[in-house]
């Protein structure tokens, strides 16, 4: 018996009995796999060059039960066309050739997608659409590292003339086809929960692919592009916690990356705090990844890892690029914190490429400048003789300029001895006479100094420093413009002026947070049952089927 | 779903493109300059239990909340107070 033949008769009765994982354990394409793959290949190449013949003989090996009882499955259309598909595959394959190879498995994985729209029967691919799809991203994952494959690809112009696309984009794109396929399903129980309690039909599928297309769309940077998927995932999805963990984990995870790049950290850390929390102990790797994010938005928020942290072994050459920062927000000492985030770190291009670099150099200087107005107030505040003085403790805006003008002027000595270190010209040329005549004092890029540049702060500018404190909560007081000062409410009844002034970060930020209601309800993370019915029964479909590519 | 084939062939293609990456990178920059862990890797099972996410010392003490630093000792605090001092003796003047 011809293996073809064999191959054929197999699905066929995987199909009858309706066996899923049979299907997705029989239909593989990811090397390696047992010799019969590569026989099937050579006899396909043998016997079925014409894809007519191939089809007519596909169609003799699986033929349509007219009779099926109503326990069990049937071919139909569009499996027929995905085994076309599939042997195909097999017949023209060379996985020596990654690029050729990805657009062949892009369309087998299409033609799988439609054999799954199949409202009836389609669901018994799902398994097989799902490791089939894993295969293609990891192979656009691959190619994307290699550009020396993908340098000569022409590139993927859709149709809406919308320009180019990367590979990895229209990978992404294609899987979200089968996302919105089983986000969309119709289910007989409509909040998509079977009787079992688990999500019903297609479903089930949700996060495999969301997790596929997020993995997708973070490594081509085009992470807004996530936006729409969180949306319908919010407005259709079953609760994300009758997942399996892994695929819990990694979409939190995604979904707090989300968050964080978004500007939403008080969000990103419950996300990626849920993410740790469940995350297998033994996976290393993956809680070292999670943990990068966690603790940039801990920092933001004002909470820093504690020694317990520290210990863990997935912190463990994180922890001690992370330490310096928050060491000197705890000082409220400006020049350690740019450094700890400057070049002289050796720790900037890592923060940079996990895209956490600028969200931590302008977020935590807003808790650097609180800590240097509280260290200011220690070193100026002299209690009144009187334990019955009325007189509010205050903080003079003149010291606090003093302060941050002794900051920037150390963040321009530093590094002086060395000339190459101010960033002026290479080329003489463009060099002005006056630059030289004083050397002491570097050239600051907009980021590196205490307000911008080589700007020196004055009194105006940290008095509309303290205002944007106050009004974020984190000093408790109110200004006295025409005496320059800051003024310290209710020190009595708070324990002192100090506790009073300078409220802890994370108790003000986790308090507001409570206030908006943003500890209960995560976009992108369904967290309870959708509450169905009492609408007529309308759902609204528009914006759901819309392509990756398409924008927001 | 069965995590099983997928947990299989995982490493396997990365045996397979690894030794493509090599023969490339005979004769081009080596493309791999990207850090070990620059992908969140896929897990090797597809569910575990609560039991299965617990370490030594759980997850209840990881963050530092109350973090602020009354030290005033310290180089930065007694360069500070130098140049407080001379404000404080601009203002006496």
């Amino acid at each position: 018996m011809a293996i073809i033949e064999e191959f054929l008769a197999s699905i066929h009765a995987f199909i009858k009995t309706k066996d899923a994982l049979k299907l997705q354990d029989w239909l593989r394409v990811e090397p390696p796999l047992p010799e019969h793959y590569y026989k099937l290949g050579a006899e396909l190449k043998a016997k079925y060059k014409d894809g007519n013949v191939l089809e007519r003989y596909i169609e003799k090996l699986l033929p349509e039960n007219a009779n099926a009882k109503a326990d069990e499955g049937d071919v139909w259309p569009g499996f027929l066309a995905f085994m076309k598909a599939y042997l195909e595959f097999w017949r023209d394959v060379d996985f020596e050739d990654l690029l050729r190879t990805h657009t062949q498995l892009s369309e087998l994985v299409n033609s799988c997608i439609t054999a799954l729209s199949n409202a009836t029967y389609g669901i018994v691919v799902l398994p097989t659409v799902i490791q089939l799809s894993a295969a293609l991203a990891k192979l656009a994952m691959t190619l994307d590292k290699r550009p020396d494959l993908t340098r000569n690809r022409r590139a993927v112009v859709d149709q809406g003339g919308e320009g180019r696309k990367t590979l990895v984009e229209g990978t992404a794109e294609s899987i979200q086809r089968a996302f919105t396929m089983c986000l969309t399903e119709r289910t007989s129980n409509r909040n998509g929960i079977g009787k079992d309690g688990k999500p019903e039909g297609k479903k089930v599928g949700i996060y495999s692919f969301a997790n596929l297309v997020l993995k997708l769309l973070f490594q081509c940077r085009k992470t807004r592009l996530a936006n729409q998927l969180f949306t319908n995932i919010s407005q259709n999805s079953p609760p994300l916690s009758l997942y399996p963990a892994s695929q819990r984990v990694t979409y939190l995870y995604y979904l707090g990356r989300f968050q964080f790049a978004n500007g939403h950290f008080y969000h990103a850390q419950i996300c990626l705090q849920s993410s740790y929390d469940q995350c297998h102990a033994q996976c290393i790797s993956q809680r070292r990844m999670i943990l990068i994010y966690l603790i940039a938005s801990n920092l933001i928020l004002g909470r820093f890892p504690s020694p317990a942290l520290m210990s863990r072994p997935e912190a463990q050459g994180i922890v001690d690029k992370f330490f310096p920062v928050a060491k000197a927000i705890k000082k409220g000492d400006f020049v350690a914190f740019k450094r700890s985030l400057g070049p002289e770190s050796g720790n900037e291009e890592w923060f940079f490429q996990k895209g956490v670099l600028l969200p931590m150099l302008y977020r935590c200087e807003v808790l650097v400048w609180r800590s240097l107005a509280r260290r200011v107030f220690l070193l100026t505040y002299q209690a009144p003789g009187d334990v019955n003085s009325r007189k509010a403790p205050t903080l003079d805006f003149t010291d606090f300029a003093a302060a941050a003008q002794y900051c920037q002027m150390m963040l321009e000595m530093s590094g002086k001895s060395t000339p190459f270190n101010n960033r002026q010209h290479v080329n003489t040329m463009f060099m002005k006479p006056t630059e030289q005549s004083i050397p002491e004092r570097r050239k600051l890029s907009a980021a590196s100094g205490v307000i911008c540049g080589n700007h020196t702060p004055d009194v105006k500018e940290v008095e509309a420093i303290v205002a944007s404190l106050v009004q974020q909560g984190l000093l408790h007081g109110f200004i006295s413009h025409n005496q320059g000062k800051f003024a310290i409410l209710g020190a009595k009844q708070r324990g002192g002026a100090v506790n009073a002034g300078f409220p802890g970060v994370w108790d003000v930020l986790k308090t507001k947070a409570a206030r908006e209601g943003k500890n209960t309800q995560i976009p992108g993370w369904v967290l309870r049952e959708r509450q169905v019915g009492g609408m007529g029964g309308v759902v609204n479909l528009s914006g759901i089927a819309r392509p990756v590519g398409s924008g927001s | 779903m069965s995590a099983a084939p997928a947990a299989g062939a995982a490493p396997t293609s990365k045996a397979t493109t690894s030794n493509k990456t090599t023969d490339a990178a005979k004769d081009t920059q080596p493309a791999a300059v990207l850090e070990e862990d620059d992908e969140f890797e896929d897990f090797p099972v597809e569910n575990w239990s609560q039991e299965e996410t617990e370490v030594p010392g759980g997850n209840a003490h990881l963050w530092e909340e109350s973090w602020d630093d009354d030290d005033t000792s310290e180089d930065f605090s007694a360069q500070l107070k130098e140049e407080l001092k001379k404000v404080e003796a601009g203002r006496k003047r």
